[in-house]
């Protein structure tokens, strides 16, 4: 039992990390109604500039400062040269130009700083917390506790700023309809880049966490495909979602590898490792047959 | 009456190839409802975002005329400014915000105002007042309330920008006779109480003519008849075309002739 719950304990923690990417995700979506393909690139740039100005022997905080400033940067430059010429046409259309975007961003990060797999350091080690060790016997890194605190806090600002805000509300009306949102005076050229910046800030996050635990590299883009289950699972549109989807992927993937590979092993013989990979992606499917717009994503309304 | 948005011969080109308005002129004097009428593709909606510019999200482009709201050209500003300015359009079709709360859906209106929480609070209990309906359902998302509750919410949230000019294109769109009387007594009631002009895209003429002032008919692009609306009501081609009355009254289908009466404004 005890073996159990630090597997879960585990797979939640991990999970929460998972969050983080579908977090910039749904941020995007709520505020353009399109799906951003390069989130996954945009983790790996911000991670890239964070280790490149560190390089440049600037230190940890200025660093994190500079990268945000080239993050927000990236995000009005995206507004202005993508999203402007954009207005009012298809999601696809909208979503083919994020994908366009992300092999430009994919291209321009190793330009600028380099594609050597580098480490990143921010301080925070990656150990078991020797409390929780000695008094439950149970492996609990202290790295993915504060990963955890920081997507929770995140999260918890982000989705006050959205329901309560004047700026979080217009968002929503960009999303739900970008001509009516001009008509009313919402300078969607504003929100765009505010989102696209606020975006960038989520995958600076990201991109530290993820970067620090398995270094700098371009497989941080992959990290993304792991937010899209999250997202099946939480909704689009939903900033909790994304974390209450992050746990249930994380969890459900990590229980899954060690406890049904016995079983299935048992009935058809042979070796049944590496679940977790895949796991995620059938648990998305199955809820995609059930219920569509996720556990907090937006019903679709149609008036008949 | 001096013209305080004036729309001088403007050409609207879509696309850069689809000329869609052929040189429109029209005037909305301080304070009156003037009523743009005229079929399908005649560029009534064209007209009123060609004022609210609205048309550049379409790609489409005032290329010759000028368009002036208090003396001042108005063709260059984003709509941001122009909400501002206080000119709004509310849009055929209504456009709630579908996953906001009818309350939410009035609050993003005040989005350009500078305002206190208390002034804000005070221009929603006036749309309140105004639309007693949406107060009883202010909490339930937009997607869900009825077409006429939608229509109202989409004027009730122009309303929020205080505008002073309200660009209303087709409030009678899908709805049943008795809502857009409702609708339009409430435009008549904002034009005399809170002194708001409107500019009032209709296929509706009927209806239409018995609250403007002023009216224009749109044909192909272009302003074919313009007169008071008691002098448009009575004359004899809009009541052949547009209302369909002739010189006897209502016709019966029984009576209907195989030729049709010449529209005298082709000249």
């Amino acid at each position: 039992m005890q073996f159990f719950f630090e597997v879960l304990i585990g797979g939640l923690l991990s999970g929460i990390m998972y969050s983080l990417v579908a977090l910039g995700f749904v941020l995007i979506f709520k505020a353009s109604g399109v799906l951003n393909f390069a989130q996954g690139a945009m983790v790996y740039f911000a991670a890239l500039s964070v280790v490149g100005c560190m390089e440049k022997g600037a230190p940890l905080w200025l660093a994190l400062i500079l990268a945000f400033a080239i993050m927000t940067l990236l995000g009005i430059a995206t507004e202005k040269f993508v999203l402007r010429k954009m207005v009012n046409q298809t999601p696809i259309a909208l979503f083919m130009a994020t994908i366009g975007l992300s092999f430009f961003i994919e291209g321009l990060a190793p330009m600028l700083w380099g594609n050597e797999v580098r480490p990143l350091d921010i301080g925070i080690v990656d150990e078991p917390i020797p409390y929780i060790l000695d008094s439950y016997n149970m492996v609990v890194s202290s790295f993915d506790l504060f990963a955890a605190g920081v997507a929770v806090a995140l999260v918890a600002g982000l989705a006050l700023f959205f329901q309560y805000t004047r700026v979080g509300r217009a968002l929503r009306a960009v999303a739900d309809d970008h001509q009516a949102a001009l008509s009313i005076g919402i300078p969607l050229q504003h929100i765009w880049a505010l989102v696209w910046a606020v975006a960038g800030f989520v995958a600076l996050v990201a991109g530290m966490l993820w970067g620090s635990r398995n270094g700098v590299q371009y497989a941080l883009t992959f990290t993304a495909l792991k937010a899209l289950p999250v997202l099946i699972l939480g909704g689009f549109t939903s900033v909790p979602g994304a974390i209450v989807g992050g746990l249930i992927i994380g969890a459900s993937e990590k229980l899954a590898e060690i406890y049904i590979p016995p079983v299935l092993a048992e009935v058809f013989g042979g070796n049944f490792g590496g679940i977790e990979n895949w796991f995620p992606y059938v648990l998305a499917l199955l809820f995609l047959l059930v219920r569509p717009e996720g556990l907090f994503g937006e019903r679709h309304i149609d008036r008949v | 009456m001096s013209a305080y948005l004036s729309i001088n011969n403007i050409e609207v080109i879509y696309d850069h190839v689809i000329l869609v308005l052929k040189g429109v002129s029209l005037e909305l004097p301080k304070g009156r409802i003037v009523a743009l009428l005229g079929a399908n593709g005649a560029g009534k909606t064209t007209t009123l975002k060609a004022i609210s510019n609205l048309l550049r999200a379409e790609r489409g482009e005032v290329t010759k005329g000028s368009i002036e709201f208090e003396g001042k050209r108005v063709d260059q500003l984003t709509p941001n400014d122009l909400v501002r300015g206080g000119i709004i359009q509310v849009m055929e079709g209504r456009h709630c915000f579908a996953h906001l709360t009818v309350e939410e859906n009035l609050l993003t209106g005040a989005y350009t105002r500078k305002q206190s929480r208390s002034e804000l609070k005070q221009n929603l209990e006036k749309v309140y007042a105004y639309f007693p309906r949406l107060k009883q359902r202010r909490g339930s998302q937009s997607g869900y309330t009825s077409g006429g509750e939608q229509q109202m919410t989409a004027i009730g949230r122009a309303l929020m920008a205080n505008p002073r000019t309200i660009l209303l294109d087709e409030p009678s769109m899908g709805l049943a006779p008795q809502i857009v009387e409702e609708i339009f007594e409430i435009v008549r009631d904002l034009n005399q109480r809170e002194k708001v002009s409107f500019l009032l895209a209709e296929q509706n003429t009927m209806v239409a003519l018995r609250y403007a002032d002023f009216g224009y008919i749109l044909e192909n692009g272009r302003v074919v008849m313009e007169g008071e609306a008691a002098e448009l009501r009575d004359n004899e081609d809009v009541k052949e075309f547009y209302l369909g009355l002739s010189s006897h009254g209502r016709k019966s289908f029984r009576d209907v002739k195989h030729y049709r009466r010449r529209k005298r404004w082709l000249a």
